[in-house]
């Protein structure tokens, strides 16, 4: 896991937690992140869309897994060393986004968000809410609520 | 805090009748029996009062001053059976209340028929005309064992319960002035809540008086460290004598001794220290006060000045100094009445998802151990002290994991101990005669087992006291004894718990059990076929009675069926059996537990799953020629010269499998309520026994129930493995 980096500033922001799935890299708000834990074995459960993969057994809870890879139809990878399963608290469900790594933490300050509609970037911009530029390219903010509760 | 008051008065109202029962068998109440009801409907009433349940309080109340004068008053010779039938109706109705209070209801019951009952009786034994509270006016003999001498000196007086006019009118003529009185409590050890008795104590008091100043300040704060350690000390200022106020103090609730002293000075006392708590009365006043001449002194001044002048109030501070009257007066009634030999309490109540909690952390435990143990880090290293001390910390964990378990497991003692209220009520309603007899009581069952079993119970019993045990007549007819006797019996069998309740009454009638169920047209077979056992088991039919009338007590048809059901519900099974003229038995039989089922845990590709041990007959290698396939192409196989359906589980959730050939895999023969159907799986993998936990939420609220799949479960090496729904499955 690439080191932990956490940047000042003024203005008000907030805490990301940054990651990469594809070529792209994330951002989600710390507050709703509960743990990063690396890919256990998931159990399939039959009738589940593609890009929830299954259960996993999370310190005796079990809770469900989603594939953002999946999520944003691009091609499913094998896991790897790198890729992590971040838990996170979606309204009071748990539940475990797998992403191909987790870069850090830092600081986005609000000055540095854009809409997400001024980028014609073609990603689903119904998962984003906001685009963060930083020193280290751009993090796309993810609306977890829609993530999580869109089908 | 309702639930604390609930919880508490349904297990004492238990006890109660358990006393009760057990009293009137030997057909008296012996002393430590009436101390012990005493004491439970003395904390009925408390936490009653306290909760602002009037009608339980005004009830335990009345119950417990009935009881006070039988205690106090060895020459009369109550009769035990009226009191019996009072106390039980008593239980009943705190039972009525609890349950609407537990419903959310309002307490609203009427007590007064019962409190005239109970006021009733209290005439006939005290001779005396009715008079709402009659026995207070009998001159009771010392009642609260101080130790005599400390006592204040009109004793009758101060041990009133009930006395309101009493002592308004024993007491010598009131003072016009106001009198400061210093109130010092201590509480009894572990009687919780200190303060807000102490704040109570102030209430009770504060209808007569014009200021009470307490220490500490505020007993609304959480206070009650200090309390226990230095007691609570109350300035009361009134017009009241002194007897009036060691009335109202006594009358409070769980006070191990307090001590009452009249006032006067003008210096403030509410920093002095408190004396050291006492538990017997010893009579102590505050240290450093001016004038030493305390202690004897000043309890003889109090002896000989029973009723202290009134003096007019000198100062709004307290005041200390020179007490005219001090008087420790050991705890009220409640001290009182505990038996000398007091057992404590050796249990904790504990809530169920604590337990759940602790058992899923116990279960992780076990799997890190596991994962420590067998690192694969660890490898051809030779690490002798790693092995000793890996072998010591899985014994230790498996140990543990083992004591949380049974922690859930409670006796069904209780349960069968409830059984007796039943069969005592209704052998007086049907003047039958019945022996009652609990065996293996001690039988350990989940907790939530034991929730779901008292109603099948009470049934079960009532049924066999009202169908089974004759009449003593018939019964002396027919060259038996005249009292019948019902034997309930717990006991283990492998991971079930078996109960059986046998009588030795007239038994089931099979002809009649069986026209009826031809009349009701319940037979799905040939007559000839049916054996007795299966005969007799159409009494749990739903509907099902052989009863022309329907009484009280049963002939609905509904108690059995209802009865199975229920115990369906939790995984068990009822059956019935009998001799004609010999009895009948009804046998219960339950898993110990609900939470953890025993499986067979199957492979299909990549994935396991659990199948429940209970539901499978048989497994075994399919050959081709037992494969049928019909031009639907629908998949059957012939399993004991039947046809039974086969369900291909890889096909049915989808998993990617090698084995789809019926003879590289294997065929499990399962079961559901007669159904049977061939589940194909690629391997068996062994037995487990499994804690069941739900599917996510988040999944079943997207996709619903999926079929076949009843749960999910975490194996013994962390893996999560799914449980099969056979019931969908066979249907």
């Amino acid at each position: 896991m690439d080191e932990l980096e956490i940047q000042g500033g003024n203005t008000t922001q907030a805490l990301y937690l940054t990651f990469a799935v594809g070529e792209e890299d994330y951002g989600l708000e710390i507050a709703v992140v509960i743990e990063i834990i690396g890919v256990q074995t998931i159990t399939e459960v039959p009738e589940l869309p593609a890009y929830i993969k299954g259960i996993i057994n999370l310190r005796g809870r079990i809770i469900p897994v989603m594939d953002v890879r999946i999520r944003f139809n691009k091609e499913p990878q094998e896991y790897n060393d790198r890729t992590c399963i971040i838990v996170v608290d979606a309204q009071g469900t748990n539940i475990g986004l797998i992403v191909d790594t987790v870069r850090g933490v830092m600081n986005i300050t609000d000055d540095d968000i854009t809409d997400p509609s001024s980028h014609r970037s073609g990603y689903e911009n119904r998962y984003i809410n906001g685009i963060g530029k930083t020193q280290q390219g751009v993090k796309l903010l993810l609306n977890l609520e829609r993530l999580v509760a869109d089908y | 805090m309702l639930e604390m008051f609930i919880f508490e008065s349904t297990q004492l109202t238990e006890r109660l009748e358990e006393i009760l029962i057990e009293g009137e068998q030997q057909g008296v109440l012996g002393e430590e029996h009436i101390n012990e009801i005493f004491r439970v409907m003395h904390t009925i009433k408390g936490s009653a009062a306290m909760m602002e349940y009037n009608n339980i309080a005004t009830v335990g109340h009345h119950v417990e001053d009935m009881f006070y004068f039988i205690r106090e008053n060895h020459d009369v010779s109550p009769d035990w059976k009226i009191i019996v039938d009072l106390c039980l109706e008593s239980a009943d109705f705190f039972k009525q209340e609890v349950g609407k209070i537990q419903a959310g209801q309002n307490s609203d019951g009427d007590e007064n028929a019962l409190l005239n009952k109970i006021t009733g009786y209290m005439n006939v034994l005290t001779g005396k005309e009715p008079a709402p509270s009659p026995f207070a006016k009998t001159p009771s003999p010392v009642a609260y064992v101080p130790s005599a001498a400390a006592a204040p000196p009109p004793p009758q007086e101060a041990e009133e319960e009930e006395d309101e006019e009493e002592a308004d009118a024993g007491a010598p003529a009131a003072a016009e002035g106001e009198l400061c009185y210093l109130v010092h409590v201590f509480f009894e050890d572990g009687c919780k809540m200190e303060n807000i008795r102490a704040y109570q104590i102030t209430n009770a008091l504060s209808d007569f008086t014009s200021r009470i100043d307490s220490v500490p300040a505020d007993l609304l704060e959480d206070c009650s460290d200090e309390i226990i350690s230095n007691g609570v000390k109350l300035y009361v200022y009134t017009d009241q004598t002194y007897e009036k106020i060691n009335t109202v103090v006594s009358e409070a609730l769980f006070i191990k001794t307090f001590e009452l002293t009249l006032i006067q000075g003008a210096e403030t006392v509410a920093d002095e220290p408190g004396p050291e708590p006492e538990p017997v009365a010893v009579e102590q006043a505050p240290e450093p006060a001016p004038e030493p001449k305390k202690a004897k002194a000043k309890k003889s001044a109090a002896k000989a000045e029973p009723a202290p002048e009134p003096e007019p109030a000198v100062a709004a501070e307290p005041v200390p100094a020179p007490a005219i009257a001090s008087a420790p007066v050991p705890a009220a009634a409640s001290a009182a009445a505990a038996p000398p030999a007091e057992v404590k309490q050796s249990f904790i109540s504990v809530n169920v998802d604590k337990l759940d909690k602790l058992m899923d952390l116990a279960g992780e435990l076990v799997i890190s151990v596991a994962m420590v143990i067998n690192n694969p880090d660890l490898e051809g290293l030779n690490l002798e002290q790693f092995e000793k001390a890996a072998s010591m910390l899985s014994k230790n964990t498996s140990e543990l994991q083992d004591i949380i378990m049974s922690v859930r497991m409670i006796p069904i003692s209780s349960t069968f101990h409830k059984m007796h209220r039943i069969v005592r009520d209704v052998s007086r309603k049907l003047n039958k005669e019945v022996e009652f007899v609990i065996l293996g009581e001690e039988t350990e069952v989940d907790k939530n087992m034991i929730d779901n079993l008292s109603d099948p119970l009470m049934h079960i019993v009532r049924n066999s006291m009202d169908h089974g045990i004759e009449n003593p007549e018939e019964r002396e007819q027919a060259g038996k004894p005249r009292v019948g006797r019902i034997v309930l019996e717990a006991r283990n069998s492998g991971s079930d718990v078996i109960i059986t309740c046998t009588d030795n009454g007239r038994g089931l009638d099979r002809d009649k059990i069986l026209a009826k169920a031809i009349a009701q047209g319940m037979l799905t077979k040939p007559e000839s076929e049916y054996t007795d056992k299966e005969i007799y088991n159409f009494v749990m039919a739903p509907g099902f009675s052989t009863k022309d009338q329907v009484t009280e007590l049963s002939g609905r048809g509904v108690g059995m069926d209802v009865a199975k059901k229920n115990i369906e519900k939790i995984g068990g099974t009822v059956t019935v059996d009998s001799t004609p003229g010999q009895g009948t038995v009804n046998t219960i039989r339950i898993p110990l537990t609900l939470a953890i089922l025993a499986g067979i845990e199957i492979k299909v590709g990549s994935n396991f799953y659990l199948v429940p041990t209970l539901n499978i007959r048989e497994s075994f290698k399919p050959q081709q020629e037992q494969i049928v396939v019909d031009p639907d192409g629908n998949e059957m196989i012939l399993f004991r010269g039947e046809c039974y359906p086969i369900v291909r589980l890889h096909s049915l959730f989808s998993v990617y499998t090698d084995v789809t050939k019926f003879e590289d895999g294997i065929m499990i023969m399962v079961e559901d309520e007669g159904h049977m159907t061939g589940v194909f799986a690629d391997t068996l993998v062994g037995e487990q026994q499994v804690v069941v936990k739900p599917i996510p939420q988040f999944i079943t609220e997207r996709i619903g129930q999926i079929r076949g799949i009843a749960g999910c479960t975490i194996l013994g090496n962390g893996n999560i493995s799914l449980i099969i729904d056979i019931k969908s499955l066979t249907q």
